[in-house]
């Protein structure tokens, strides 16, 4: 059978969608929102404005384009409600990683902490992003961020959003999105650097 | 005259380096950098801590890596792997039921 065939069983049967498209939404809404029973909620009711809003797609693009749309609408709702009630330096989480990469005292305040400073990855890039490793330890890396900086740095760099959306969605301000932001990149560099260019599996 | 030269030299880059972003600012400036353009002084003065300061080129470097990485091949984390868990078969029945009620 075709792709588009497929494609047409799985519209006529709205719950052919839930094998054909389940698990690839179910891993889209965990990689934001790090909550099992949350993105299972967030897939069920995506199928569900699908089927209602069935009409309105008239096959102008691939279901699970379709369907990657509704879901991303769905998880910015849950965070416009969700940091409403959240401050940031609450939710900001944990010990601030990037802050003890940095001398705080001494004649030159502000410089690399002796061993803490990027080391040499060795390699060259394009070569790291075709190696499988390299994916899961990125995955595993954005896991290790606290929640909040994780949901800001995924929308940023994945769902390419721009700043001023992303501080009204998560309900933060200009100043601390940098600091946020700063903060995800460091913490995930500083990761990747030990879980895979140390790992020994980069070569 | 070298000497007294190197001297000179040395003493200007003094007077350069104290009036830069120190490692920790340079690292927060970076990140800045990559969500929207920095006022043309910022950028010089960012640009000059990186020629003189080899750790923050090379995290610069290391940052902008993993920024194309995430970018522009980011649905390589999509993929299904041993570690994402996958979706429950109770859940996906839990849903085609709400499909099937709704429909
Ligand atoms: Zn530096």
């Amino acid at each position: 059978m075709s792709d588009a065939a497929n494609e047409h069983d799985a519209f006529v049967d709205p719950t052919a969608w839930v094998d054909e498209y389940g698990d690839y939404l179910f891993r889209f809404a965990m990689l934001r929102v790090k909550n099992e029973e949350l993105a299972n909620d967030l897939v069920q009711e995506t199928f569900l404005a699908a089927l209602k809003g069935k009409e309105t797609f008239a096959g102008q693009s691939a279901p699970r384009t379709w369907l990657v749309g509704i879901l991303k609408h769905k998880i910015m709702d849950h965070f416009r409600k969700s940091s409403r009630e959240v401050s940031l330096e609450t939710n900001d989480g944990g010990p601030v990683e990037a802050e003890k990469l940095f001398t705080t005292d001494g004649p030159m305040p502000g410089h690399w902490v002796d061993g803490l400073g990027p080391k040499e990855w060795g390699g060259s890039p394009s070569e790291a992003i075709e190696k499988q490793e390299f994916w899961h330890a990125l995955q595993s890396c954005l896991k290790t961020l606290p929640d909040r900086l994780a949901q800001v740095f995924v929308l940023r760099e994945l769902d390419d959003a721009d700043h001023t959306e992303i501080t009204q969605t998560m309900n933060i301000s200009q100043t601390n999105y940098w600091v946020m932001m700063h903060r995800a990149r460091a913490q995930l560099r500083q990761c990747l650097e030990k879980n895979f260019y140390q790992g020994g599996i980069s070569s | 005259m070298s000497g007294e030269k190197m001297t000179v030299m040395q003493r200007m880059m003094m007077v350069v380096a104290n009036r830069l972003p120190n490692c920790q600012k340079t690292a927060e400036l970076v990140s800045e950098s990559m969500d929207r353009s920095l006022p043309v002084g910022t950028r010089i003065k960012v640009w000059m801590h990186l020629k003189m300061c080899s750790l923050c080129q090379r995290y610069a470097d290391q940052l902008r890596f993993i920024h194309i990485a995430v970018h522009d091949h980011g649905d390589r984390l999509l993929e299904p792997s041993e570690g994402t868990p996958a979706m429950s078969n109770d859940c996906k029945n839990r849903i085609k039921r709400a499909l099937r009620e709704s429909s």
